[in-house]
Formats: structure tokens, C-alpha cells, sequence
């Protein structure tokens, strides 16, 4: 057992859900509805999720988000077996859906991380310290929705 | 309006007067989601796909060139990006962007409560800085060229679920 307690904690805790619910899956549930150490266990899981999705940085020239994809392009091996070319199901692409542009993902530009000045680290920081105040179109469209 | 995860709709009328939206749709939306890298929505009016929006976390990170804060803010600090959003031509100027907005809205609540989530981002063109001001969206330095980036603090996103206070 690790001198650290911390470590010491996420390994007791990951033993105790392993045998709990016999399953390495029950650990790859969305996030716990309780506060038990167990449930802290996923909430990490969940957190290290989410950071390993932001951590992608391709991007498209026409908009530089979303082709986070380029790391698929490490493997060409799905491309060949033509994984890119089927729907979740198995099946055939759908109408309007052509195969996939590894080149284009391959050969698009990298995209800055999301860097934030000081006075807008400060501003953002208000902003989330601040009393809720919506908009009241934001509101109304709520109402709407 | 519904609004769904895409899963097998049919995407190949779809036009909303920008080709690069359309092209991302029809070519790769389905592509990204199945690798994970980020969830489209699409928009359903009588069977028929009316419109889009594609969502993805990133990060806020601080300019350590800047100099220290006053305050030691725990960055970075996740937020969800609405990356992209497409209304059919046909469907345009019918209140649909809002009915997005909101959704985009309630997934950010969603992520706020599961892993933590500061707001949702957008970076807009000139033509739609007013209505995301009118939102309550701030700017905020960044963006690619020749867009707005904004910021809605997740503050000021109504709870509209049953326990919510606002």
C-alpha cells in the first residue's frame, strides 16, 4: 500500500466498487448520484474523460474546433478496414455522407489553445462569482423552449 | 422542434446558405461523433432535419505571461463550445437558433452538475453578435480569424429543472 493516503483511498475505493459490482463496467457509468468514496472514484473517471476529449487539438480550416479527429488518422488500419465508412449499425454510409477526408484532417492547421488574458481571466471569474442575473431574452427563450 | 443526437438521418437536403456547414453535416459530423471528439444535434420539424448544432468541451487556460491573478482561480476551467450551428434555409428566421441556444444551454447545466462546466463559448460571426448579446453572452479576447468569441457564464443559465431556483 502506497504511503500516500490519497492513493491509498482511490485504490481501496476502486477495490471496493470491483467487487462490488463484479464488473469493470459499472465503473464507466456517467457520474454517482452520491457523495460515497466510490462515487468520488467515478466523478474522476468522468473528469478524466472530459479532459482527454479537450486535450484534442486539431482543427479545420474552415473552422478550427471540431476535426479532432486527426488523431484517427495515426491509424490507418480502421480507414482500410473501412470503419470510417460505417454507421454505427454496421451499415452503409447515409445518403449525403462520403467517406471520410483523411487528408484534409491530416494537413489541418493546428488550433491555439483557449488562452485567456489576465483581464479576462479577472472578468470571467467575476462573472461566475457574481448573483445569476439571465438575460431576460435568454429567459424567454427558456420559457419557450 | 425536436432535438436528438444525429443517428442515421437522412442530411443530403440540407442547406443553410453556408457550405462549409453543410459540407460538416453531410461528410464528417457522423465521422467526429463516432470517434467521440465531439456530439451533433440535429433538428426534426415534421420528419424532416432542419437544422444542427455540434458541441464539444475545451478548456479555459490563463496567459501566464499576464502576470499573477489577484485571486488563485482553480484553471483551467472546462467549458462546452458550441462549435457549430446550421439552420436549413428553408427553416430561417423562425426562432430555431434560440430553440439550439437553449438546448446548448441545458447541456452545459447537464455538464456543470456531472464534471464541472464554467458556460458555453461560441465564436460567432459579426452578423450574430447581437443575438448572443442579447443572450447574455460576453466577449472575450481569442477566436478564429474573422469571429467573435463569446461567453456565457453558466450563472446566467436559467435552471429550468424541477429543483431549479431560477
Amino acid at each position: 500500500m502506497s504511503s500516500n493516503p490519497q492513493q491509498n483511498l482511490l485504490r481501496q475505493t476502486c477495490v471496493f466498487e470491483t467487487s462490488r459490482t463484479g464488473t469493470s463496467s459499472r465503473l464507466s457509468t456517467p457520474v454517482a448520484e452520491t457523495s460515497t468514496a466510490a462515487g468520488s472514484v467515478r466523478i474522476a473517471i468522468a473528469l478524466c474523460a472530459v479532459i482527454s476529449a479537450s486535450d484534442v487539438h486539431a482543427s479545420e480550416t474552415a473552422s478550427p474546433w471540431l476535426a479532432a479527429a486527426e488523431h484517427s488518422t495515426d491509424s490507418p488500419e480502421l480507414a482500410d478496414r473501412g470503419e470510417f465508412g460505417l454507421d454505427e449499425m454496421g451499415t452503409p454510409p447515409d445518403v449525403g455522407e462520403d467517406a471520410v477526408d483523411l487528408d484534409q484532417m491530416v494537413n489541418a492547421p493546428l488550433e491555439a489553445p483557449l488562452v485567456l488574458s489576465a483581464s479576462d481571466a479577472e472578468r470571467v471569474l467575476a462573472l461566475l462569482e457574481a448573483p445569476p442575473n439571465p438575460s431576460p431574452a435568454l429567459l424567454a427563450l427558456f420559457r419557450d423552449a | 422542434m425536436i432535438i436528438v443526437p444525429l443517428h442515421g438521418h437522412d442530411r443530403s437536403q440540407f442547406s443553410c446558405g453556408n457550405a462549409d456547414l453543410d459540407s460538416y453535416l453531410k461528410a464528417k459530423a457522423s465521422q467526429h461523433q463516432r470517434l467521440s471528439a465531439n456530439q451533433t444535434y440535429v433538428g426534426i420539424v415534421d420528419e424532416k432535419l432542419v437544422g444542427f448544432l455540434t458541441v464539444t468541451v475545451r478548456e479555459f487556460n490563463r496567459n501566464d505571461a499576464a502576470g499573477e491573478l489577484a485571486k488563485h482561480p482553480p484553471f483551467p476551467l472546462p467549458v462546452l463550445l458550441l462549435a457549430r450551428l446550421g439552420i436549413d434555409q428553408t427553416a430561417q428566421r423562425k426562432g430555431l437558433g434560440g430553440r439550439f441556444v437553449v438546448h446548448v444551454c441545458r447541456l452545459a447545466r447537464s455538464l456543470r452538475a456531472a464534471v464541472g462546466c464554467v458556460g458555453v463559448l461560441v465564436d460567432s460571426k459579426a452578423s450574430s453578435v447581437g443575438f448572443y448579446e442579447r443572450l447574455g453572452f460576453v466577449p472575450v479576447a481569442g477566436g478564429a480569424i474573422g469571429l467573435n468569441r463569446m461567453f456565457l457564464p453558466i450563472t446566467n443559465i436559467p435552471d429550468d429543472t424541477p429543483r431549479g431556483l431560477s
